[in-house]
């Protein structure tokens, strides 16, 4: 192990060699995706596919880890942003920016060995699900949002989902259904101005890696019982598995495993 | 770099089968199979057991199959417009490499497997009682390519980049 | 399912490339280089038919492209399906019926 993993060596002897060859996905490099990126740089993964098609403004500076004020005078994009950090911890880091919707550019995506999901809308989130499951990744998904309840006070709230093939999908938990989809889309997909701010992303975006770095080390010989779903209550500020988990867990019935890979569409 | 993708379930699957003893042969043969997941990446989905009736008896080689185990991955590569891996497992530790008569039924099944999906990828798949290694020919191509980086999907995730899985 | 299955062959006398898929625990049935209506550009394009519920309508018929007709249309049903983009426009209430007569009535709802 070297040096500069010592502090880490409790995650397991081949950390080093996971470092240097895990490919890591992040898609959307706002507030949640920046603090998974920073998180992942600081422990040490050396490869990486961006996706994020935006600059930044001054909207995001309140969230946006690693931006500057001089970023959005400039009008970066997020993606240099997050690229920059990576390399200020690791100047040998190799990094694929993609600056367009993934669903634009997904075969970079097939790459992956782990992805980090940090999107707007369920319909985004579903249909990267089911480029994960296709293409055998586990996926890892963020998501926070701030709600007047029916006494108009703030309710903020979110989730950390692990979709990894085999195991039950945001689908088999009901965290994706056809009334949020139909939803999404009698509002145009116009989610308006969604409330964001930093600390909810952090808890997220530290449970999110925690959960990867378990998946990809098995740190505490525990990781078949590993929590796949986490709902966060920002009022109570707390972060637990959520209800569902209890649920025993079957197979999923979205996904089957006959029909991932790459379709050839066109004539019979 | 090539890489192969395969669930526990299938992973588990393929070793439970190729650990059983058959009546005459002294190992057994199945067929993983695959679909590209872009141009690098091979994602298995399924595997298919021979049944001991499709097994010649062959003293000088550790399995022999008939034509009618070889049309059983036709059929369905065919069907579902997939790639075979030939699978059989080396009974020892560490990296496993093709034997010469391995190497030597490599031809003749490639060409059998191109006739039934000629746009897969096709090729050969070898376990150890720990490791896996795996000789794939791309359509059209003439020359082999080894891969070496093999994701067993679980939890965890099992990763293996040189012949040696990580976790 | 026998009865989708039947309505499948149905739906393959006329459409002879039609094939199904599975994806997200929807059924898909793509159907390529479908003819599009009088009057429409391109006057071919592949298709995809979701005959269950899909993004709050009743069932939808996706297109490879969009579909430039006389009739104002809202194509507000973008989406990543078996691997790649897929448009569609709204128009919903299509259900009940047969797989063909479904294709048939979306593909009426281009012009009418």
């Amino acid at each position: 192990m070297s040096a500069k993993n010592n502090r880490q060596s409790f995650l397991g002897p081949n950390l080093d060699q996971v470092l240097e060859t895990v490919v890591i996905g992040v898609v959307g490099l706002g507030g949640g995706g920046s603090q998974i990126v920073q998180q992942l740089a600081h422990i040490g993964f050396k490869n990486y596919v961006l996706y994020d098609f935006d600059k930044i403004t001054d909207t995001n500076l309140n969230r946006l880890v690693g931006a500057t004020k001089h970023d959005v005078e400039e009008e970066l994009p997020k993606l240099f942003i997050s690229k920059r950090l990576i390399r200020g911890l690791l100047p040998d880091a190799r990094i694929s920016c993609i600056s367009k919707h993934w669903q634009d550019q997904p075969d970079d995506l097939k790459t992956c060995d782990i992805i980090f999901g940090c999107l707007d809308g369920y319909q985004n989130r579903a249909e990267l699900e089911s480029l994960t499951r296709r293409s055998l990744i586990p996926y890892i998904d963020i998501g926070m949002d701030v709600r007047n309840d029916k006494n108009n006070i703030p309710r903020m709230f979110g989730q950390v989902f692990a979709s990894i093939p085999g195991y039950p999908c945001m689908r088999c938990y009901d965290f994706i259904n056809e009334e949020v989809l139909a939803k999404e889309t009698l509002a145009y997909g116009d989610a308006g101005i969604r409330p964001q701010v930093v600390w909810p992303n952090s808890v997220l975006a530290g449970t999110a890696v925690g959960l990867a770095m378990n998946l990809l080390m098995n740190w505490t010989g525990k990781c078949e019982e590993q929590i796949i779903y986490y709902e966060y209550d920002g009022n109570k500020g707390t972060i637990k598995p959520h209800v569902k988990c209890d649920i025993p867990s079957k197979a999923c019935v979205h996904y089957k495993r006959e029909n991932a890979g790459d379709l050839a569409l066109g004539r019979n | 770099m090539m890489q192969l993708r395969m669930p526990q379930s299938i992973h588990q699957e393929m070793r439970s089968d190729l650990r059983r003893s058959h009546p005459f042969a002294f190992e057994r043969i199945g067929y993983i199979f695959t679909k590209p997941a872009g141009e690098s990446v091979l994602v298995a989905t399924g595997y298919q057991s021979i049944p001991d009736q499709y097994y010649i008896k062959d003293n000088s080689v550790g399995a022999r199959i008939d034509h009618q185990a070889i049309a059983l991955a036709m059929k369905r590569a065919d069907m579902n417009k997939e790639g075979i891996l030939h699978t059989h497992i080396h009974n020892k530790n560490g990296l496993p490499i093709f034997s010469r008569d391995d190497r030597a039924d490599h031809p003749n099944l490639l060409r059998s497997f191109r006739n039934a999906a000629p746009g897969m990828t096709h090729g050969f798949l070898l376990l150890s009682t720990d490791k896996m290694m795996v000789r794939v020919w791309l359509p059209q191509h003439e020359s082999p390519i080894d891969i070496f980086r093999f994701t067993i999907v679980n939890l965890p995730l099992s990763l293996d980049v040189s012949g040696g899985f990580l976790v | 399912m026998q009865q989708l299955e039947e309505q499948f062959q149905v739906l393959k006398e006329i459409c002879i490339n039609a094939q199904v898929f599975e994806e997200s625990g929807y059924t898909f049935i793509y159907i390529p280089d479908q003819k599009m209506p009088h009057g429409c550009t391109p006057p071919v394009s592949d298709v995809i038919l979701c005959p269950q519920e899909h993004s709050g309508y009743t069932s939808r018929l996706f297109f490879k492209d969009i579909i430039q007709t006389p009739k104002q249309l809202n194509w507000n049903g973008q989406a990543f399906i078996l691997g790649q983009q897929w448009h569609a426009f709204s128009y919903n209430n299509v259900a009940n019926m047969p797989l063909l007569n479904m294709v048939i009535n979306h593909l009426r709802g281009l012009v009418a």
